[in-house]
């Protein structure tokens, strides 16, 4: 035993317990820092002495190493945990703004859609008021706008995912690099075999940030570096960092490439891919069904509207909206087949009617107009409708199509009952008429042609005779001639003794000169079976002084376009000969209802035919052996090939998306020209009714629910959405907590331990520096000893 | 519960405790504050589902208890309009029974006439009844006063420009009612039958009767059947001037020595003569110049007639009397009228009644007429057309109490369906209520047993963090 060896071990005792409170005195300082790992004093006995008799004796204490208190399994389970829960967290941010874009339940479009409606319904009261009008087109412009303004701000939310991830691209790369930087710090100083306890909590933190970023992987090196690895790109090797970029794909979706080789990096969770998710996953998701829900409103209205008049009456002119594409690049528009000139609205096969009104008679003429979008282009239905008479058509340069009505005239694509349906007179008019008895087409394949009849007109004191001549090529197949072709053919040679037309299907002369002494007879020129091939009944017919008046009323109400024709049962005088009686066919050929218009029928009365048609006949003389007859057409969609829907024509609506959905400028300039009913009376509110019934229509665009259901389904889905990205993100909260208490319970600073390791510490000195002084003090005594 | 706790996650704990305490009050509050407890949709997903279509429904039947009260008010205005039009009808019998009485003066007369036709007027402002500037009466015309007077030689009449064409109105979910009457239904009416002729007082039937063809007259016309010549005459019988009162095929026999002529069995006159009044066997009077004997010594010969109902402005002159169909235009107003002229003999008047018709105005316009020109007529003959016209004015009155009781049942309809609409409305808002509305009494309590917690937290936090073994460490 040594005297040095009593003071070494003094001295030993007082550096342990001064290491040890410097050690809690650092675990307290630092008690608030974030990624701190507490750090304890690990002290062991020195190597002992071998004393004179062969006994160990203790050489003191040694500090074996100072080390931090970590788990790392813990820390692992943080990182993947912050992971999910960034995502949780973006989920939920993002949800509860679109939340806040849709504005329900109270304020957003189911509002401005109510009160469309109610403004719709409120017209009702009184069609023609101004006031009311305006009101109508104002809701619509308010709906318009909130569509446009969801739209635009859910887009705008799309697009912030860009900017976000670019800026949480940086502040990763950053860390990264920071990370590198330590790894290389930690080689150097643990290459002597210490631990760089606070450069390693430093590096943990920073790991821990990224974490929650992108999902990453970390891998330690012996030499006490760490690697870090996010989808397969290594971010962190060494003291290398590599940085990632985040770029726009060509599809216009936010995408992130290693810094390196450009290559892509897959993520598999964090924030950044929630970003990215969001960008192709929630936000586009109900834009989408809003613009869904904008289509079909739009699609849904304008096929009201369209076919509607205004409170001025009929059109003079008319442009659609939507221009032809020049689809083949050949400088022309309106060339290209219907279907191929890129209307955003889909043009079906279909009918449509253009009905012509003369301003001073009021009389009205309809036309049916065949759409094929598959064979006929915007250029083909213009030469279709100018070829009417008293309205002209063109496809301007910009692919839109204009219509003109001539002077005196308007035109309209109402499906409003024709009041005055015989204008021809072909049932008990002033003229002697003959008709073919029977719908075409005619079979003249048996006659020689040119093929001849004899049409004898004039008084029955002075007839006149007409040769009309039918050729070959009056007609696209003898076989199966129709009542137009003849009704063409026979007016060419007939001038001005009489006319001929289609009426319903059937065919129908007329002579030109009316009265009742007027004459009108049909028969072949001998020898020939023409006359009897066109069903023309070989009598003599003659006119009366007045004609039969007749007027239609109501509004069909069945759902098929067609026709019904109106046959008399016999020759008689109407309200006196005794069982007179009109038949009415529809275009099937289907009896709908017999009329007695005979003894007993006040003429003028008014009769129901069937589907909400009634008509009355003034007095005068049917006949059923000329084969009268007059066809009123019952139209209950006006444009079955949404021709006029597509091409933007007489539209309440533009646009195609919630973004670009607008109301009509020429409405929200005129107020008048809102279609509210279909003939242009004041009191005329046909189309409201309409509209209202569009409210609880169930549309096939929109899976057979009704506009209102399928935006109530939108925020319905968007509310459990929410609650449930609520939900997640509470959940992963908690998980990560807990996460945090087990690593907190491990790595955490207990204030009170340090307090109670320092006291500790305080008396270990206390008792080693007394150790010292009695060493001290035996030496003192020895000294003294030897003077 | 891990096995070291450290004063960060006693500190952390409880602000974390703290402040979702604070979160649940702070919901509380706005839910209390703003009455709802569903403010966005993810508060109540399922709630918020309910709650845009009740609301949406709410709005809609709020604009239908509009529309009913709206189409309450037109019908009313439509039904009180026809209560004057009832009493104007009223007024016009009573007058028209004054007039009729024998010792009422001309000059009483006139002043009946004047009055009636400030009723016509009155009327007329009736069917035009307007609310804001809509005619009730003019079908979906609404914009025009559906009724205007033409005025049509020396007499005038009213024409319906309306046409009857419903104007509807939603008044209930799915229920649609019509607000107005086609005018033309009230104050005209054609449910017409055979038309009747009476002679005229004092005179001989004419023996004109009902065509087959139908009229299209309304009310009452005057017929006037006129001698117009002779057809088929022998050259010595040709027409004097005088009374001519036969028309139609007449037999002629000579007799000689002295020369005498008979005219369809009647007695015989001696010729030659000058304007000599024949009778025939019937007792009609026929004038006639005769200069001789013709070679045929019996015959027959047509009196021509002319058929007229314009007061002269068309003839139609009738040779063949075997006519079961003599069509008949009146140029007043364009009418027809169908006659059967085999049986007529006299000339005369007669009033043609389109039976089971009337027209309002046309009454009203013929009564006036008649009181301001009776001067001209005889006494019995005013006195029966004012009862013709009697007949006509409650005919008439009739079509507009039926038009007033329509519009009464519809509108006692929309009572019914007004309360119907507020009792949905009612109940549509409870369930709103329930959906959407914080129940105060459950916030309120829920708010002090979140605010006892909160408290309690703070308290135990103020506790927890305050201990530490340095405060003992002296």
């Amino acid at each position: 035993m040594t005297y040095g060896f009593g003071l070494g071990a003094g001295l030993k005792a007082l550096t342990a317990a001064r290491l040890g409170m410097q050690t809690a005195g650092n675990n307290i300082s630092n008690a608030n820092t974030p990624g701190y790992s507490r750090q304890r004093v690990l002290s062991a006995s020195d190597v002992p002495f071998f004393a004179a008799n062969g006994q160990q004796i203790g050489s003191g204490v040694r500090i074996s190493s100072i080390s931090r208190l970590v788990d790392a399994g813990v820390d692992q389970r943080i990182r993947a945990q912050l992971a999910l829960f960034g995502e949780a967290e973006i989920a939920q941010t993002r949800l509860q703004e679109i939340e806040g874009i849709f504005n329900e339940p109270g304020g957003g479009i189911s509002a401005v859609l109510g009160d469309l409606f109610g403004s719709i319904s409120a017209l009702q009261t009184d069609p023609s008021d101004r006031a009311l009008r305006g009101g109508v087109i104002q809701s619509g412009r308010s709906l318009a706008e909130s569509f446009n303004l969801s739209a635009t701000r859910l887009s705008n939310l799309a697009e912030s995912s860009f900017a976000e991830v670019t800026a949480l691209t940086r502040q990763v790369n950053q860390q990264a690099e920071a990370i590198a930087r330590l790894n290389s710090q930690i080689i150097a100083l643990e290459a002597n075999g210490s631990s760089a306890n606070d450069l390693r909590d430093n590096r943990g933190q920073l790991l821990k940030e990224i974490s929650g970023v992108v999902e990453t992987r970390a891998i330690e090196r012996e030499s006490g570096s760490l690697d870090i690895l996010v989808g397969g790109h290594l971010l962190v090797s060494g003291d290398r960092s590599s940085a990632m970029t985040a770029v726009r794909s060509e599809s216009g979706r936010t995408e992130l490439r290693s810094g390196r080789n450009d290559a892509p990096v897959t993520l598999t969770g964090g924030r950044i891919k929630a970003l990215i998710d969001q960008e192709a996953g929630e936000v586009p998701g109900y834009l989408g069904r809003l613009d869904e829900l904008a289509r079909e409103m739009i699609l849904g209205f304008n096929r009201i509207h369209s076919t509607g008049v205004p409170r001025a009456g009929a059109f003079r002119n008319l442009r659609s909206h939507y221009g032809a594409v020049d689809g083949d690049g050949d400088g022309t528009r309106g060339d290209e087949f219907l279907s191929q000139a890129g209307f955003p609205f889909e043009i079906e096969r279909g009918e449509l009617y253009v009905s012509i009104s003369n301003d001073a008679t009021g009389d009205l003429e309809r036309h049916r107009i065949a759409i094929d979008p598959t064979t006929m282009s915007l250029i083909d239905v213009a030469a279709a409708i100018d070829g009417i008479e008293h309205v002209s058509a063109s496809v301007d340069p910009t692919g839109r199509l204009r219509v003109t009505a001539s002077n005196g005239y308007g035109f309209d694509f109402s499906s409003r009952i024709d009041p005055n349906p015989d204008t021809f007179g072909s049932l008990g008019g002033t003229n002697p008429t003959l008709g073919s008895g029977r719908e075409g087409p005619f079979d003249l394949s048996g006659n020689t042609f040119p093929a001849s009849l004899t049409v004898t007109t004039g008084t029955l004191a002075a007839p006149v005779t007409t040769t009309v001549t039918l050729d070959r090529s009056d007609f696209v197949n003898p076989a199966a001639a129709t009542a137009a072709e003849l009704a063409a053919a026979i007016n060419s040679d007939l001038g001005s003794q009489g006319t001929a037309a289609d009426v319903g299907g059937r065919l129908m002369i007329r002579s030109d000169i009316g009265g009742k002494d007027s004459q009108l007879s049909v028969a072949d020129v001998a020898p020939g079976t023409l006359a009897a091939d066109l069903g023309l009944p070989g009598i003599t017919a003659t006119g009366q002084a007045s004609g039969v008046e007749i007027t239609a009323s109501g509004a069909y109400t069945g759902d098929e376009n067609g026709r019904f024709t109106f046959v008399p049962s016999g020759d008689g005088t109407i309200g006196a000969s005794p069982d007179l009686s009109l038949d009415v066919y529809d275009q099937n050929g289907i009896l709908v209802s017999t009329l007695a218009v005979g003894a007993g029928y006040s003429p003028g009365e008014v009769l129901e035919v069937a589907d909400g048609i009634s008509i009355s006949l003034g007095p005068g003389t049917i006949s059923a052996s000329a084969q009268q007859a007059f066809s009123l057409d019952t139209v209950a969609d006006s444009d079955t090939s949404d021709f006029l829907v597509g091409i933007g024509l007489n539209s309440f609506f533009h646009g195609e998306t919630a973004a670009t959905i607008s109301v009509n400028p020429e409405l929200s300039a005129n107020a008048d020209l809102f279609a509210a009913g279909r003939s242009g009376a004041a009191g005329d509110a046909a189309n409201l009714a309409q509209l209202i019934a569009l409210r609880e229509t169930q549309l096939d665009g929109l899976n057979s629910s009704s506009i209102e259901t399928f935006y109530t389904d939108i925020v319905g889905d968007l509310g459990f959405d929410a609650a449930a990205a609520d939900t997640t993100l509470r959940s992963q909260d908690a998980l990560l907590r807990e996460l945090e208490t087990q690593r907190e319970a491990i790595s955490g600073v207990n204030l009170d331990e340090e307090m109670l390791d320092l006291t500790r510490y305080q008396q270990s000195y206390d008792a080693a520096a007394r150790f010292i002084s009695v060493v001290q003090e035996m030496t003192d005594t020895l000294i003294s000893l030897a003077r | 519960m891990s096995l070291r706790i450290t004063q960060n996650m006693l500190f952390s704990g409880a602000n974390r405790d703290i402040h979702s305490g604070l979160i649940r009050y702070s919901r509380l509050q706005q839910q209390v504050a703003s009455g709802r407890r569903v403010n966005r949709p993810s508060d109540d997903p399922a709630a918020a589902l309910r709650i845009i279509p009740l609301t949406s429904e709410i709005q809609n039947l709020e604009q239908l208890g509009e529309n009913v009260s709206l189409a309450r008010e037109v019908l009313n205005t439509g039904a009180s309009s026809l209560e004057d039009g009832s009493s104007i009808m009223q007024r016009a019998r009573e007058l028209t029974v004054q007039a009729a009485n024998g010792t009422i003066s001309e000059r009483d007369r006139g002043s009946i006439a004047a009055e009636i036709d400030q009723l016509l007027q009155q009327m007329i402002g009736v069917a035009n009844a307007r609310r804001g500037g809509r005619f009730l009466f003019g079908g979906t015309e609404t914009d025009e006063p559906p009724f205007r007077i033409v005025d049509a030689g020396s007499s005038s009449r009213v024409d319906y420009t309306g046409n009857r064409q419903s104007v509807l109105i939603e008044v209930a979910p799915g229920v649609d009612t019509e607000l107005t009457l086609a005018g033309d239904e009230v104050f005209f009416r054609r449910n017409r039958s055979t038309t009747e002729f009476t002679p005229a007082p004092g005179q001989n039937p004419t023996g004109i009767r009902a065509g087959s063809g139908t009229d299209s007259g309304i009310g009452f016309q005057q017929l006037a059947v006129s001698f117009r010549g002779l057809d088929g005459a022998p050259a010595e019988i040709t027409a004097g001037s005088g009374s001519q009162q036969a028309v139609g095929p007449l037999a002629y026999s000579f007799a000689a020595s002295p020369d005498r002529l008979s005219i369809d069995g009647g007695p015989t006159v001696a010729i030659p003569i000058t304007d000599g009044v024949f009778t025939t066997g019937d007792g009609r009077q026929i004038t006639l110049t005769v200069t001789g004997v013709p070679a045929t010594l019996n015959g027959s010969m047509t009196a021509i007639a002319g058929l007229s109902s314009d007061e002269g402005q068309s003839v139609v002159e009738v040779t063949d009397f075997t006519q079961t169909n003599v069509q008949l235009i009146n140029g007043l107003d364009g009418s027809v009228m169908n006659l059967d002229v085999s049986n007529l003999t006299r000339t005369g008047n007669e009033t043609a009644k389109f039976a089971g018709t009337f027209d309002t105005f046309t009454a009203l316009i013929s009564l006036r007429d008649l009181l301001e020109n009776d001067a001209d007529l005889p006494e019995q003959e005013v006195t029966n057309r004012l009862s013709g016209l009697l007949d006509e004015i409650d005919t008439a009155h009739e079509g507009v109490l039926d038009g007033l009781r329509e519009l009464g049942f519809r509108s006692s309809s929309m009572d019914l369906l007004g309360s119907r609409v507020d009792n949905l409305q009612i109940s549509r808002a409870q369930s709103l209520s329930q959906a959407q509305d914080t129940d105060l009494a459950d916030a309120i309590l829920e708010l002090q047993r979140q605010d006892i917690t909160y408290q309690a937290s703070l308290q135990v936090a103020a506790r927890v963090i305050q201990t530490s073994i340095s405060g003992f460490l002296r």
